[in-house]
């Protein structure tokens, strides 16, 4: 099941640069849409 | 502008609950972190019984302190020794421990990380500033849809006078992750 997602091993993508400090969310809407995704997963109404 | 869209829409139609989106974020902003897991690794140090007991069910073990829920419903502990470092990565996404460690940093989801895990763990573990000495060898366990890892460092020389909160403090994210070790004592 080989795909694009699937990136162990591949070469080219260059180095990691970890970020000292890292926030939760660098900005606003990440922090929003984050919340929503959840809050979303978690309503019955929506069937799926 | 779109997420905001998104969210008035969502509301008004009465799918979501704004004071309840605060709830979550709030939640992942302070409850959930990598103090939960310093936490079960520190008990693990100073309780062989618990340690014991993380190792056949970390699972069980650390929804005992509380810790449990979305992203972390498959727990396994691995123990690094002086033979071998264990290194987590998702080749496929992110899959990480979210009630022991949190949301994941960027660097976890990027692809560099991703791709070279796998293929080249010194160079990663270089990056990162870890050395090891000549002979652990190195481990990686790649997360699957399921199952969630969390590394149980070595408990760093020159603290067996520590108490559990002091043990705490030395129990960095990386070191949890596999991408560092545990403090030394200052």
């Amino acid at each position: 099941m080989n795909g694009p997602q699937d990136m162990g091993g591949q070469a080219g993508f260059g180095p990691i640069a970890p970020e000292p400090n890292e926030p939760w969310f660098h900005s606003e809407w990440e922090r929003r849409a984050f919340a929503l995704a959840l809050a979303i997963g978690h309503d019955r109404k929506l069937e799926y | 502008l779109r997420v905001r869209a998104l969210e008035s829409l969502l509301v008004e139609k009465g799918y979501v609950d704004p004071a309840a989106l605060d709830v979550l974020i709030d939640t992942y902003e302070t409850k959930i972190g990598p103090r939960n897991g310093a936490k079960v690794v520190a008990k693990a140090w100073t309780d062989p019984a618990y340690a014991k007991w993380l190792k056949e069910d970390a699972t069980a073990a650390i929804e005992s302190l509380g810790f449990t829920g979305r992203q972390g419903e498959h727990m396994i502990a691995l123990f690094n020794t002086p033979e071998t470092h264990n290194m987590v990565v998702c080749t496929l996404c992110s899959c990480y421990p979210w009630p022991v460690l949190g949301l994941p940093p960027v660097w976890y989801k990027s692809m560099p990380y991703r791709s070279s895990a796998v293929i080249d763990p010194r160079g990663v573990l270089k990056e990162f500033d870890v050395k090891l000495p000549e002979g652990t060898a190195v481990q990686v366990w790649d997360s699957t849809a399921e199952v969630r890892y969390i590394v149980i460092p070595m408990r760093p020389k020159g603290t067996e006078k520590f108490t559990e909160e002091q043990l705490g403090e030395l129990v960095t994210r990386n070191s949890m992750i596999g991408t560092g070790l545990a403090e030394l004592p200052s």
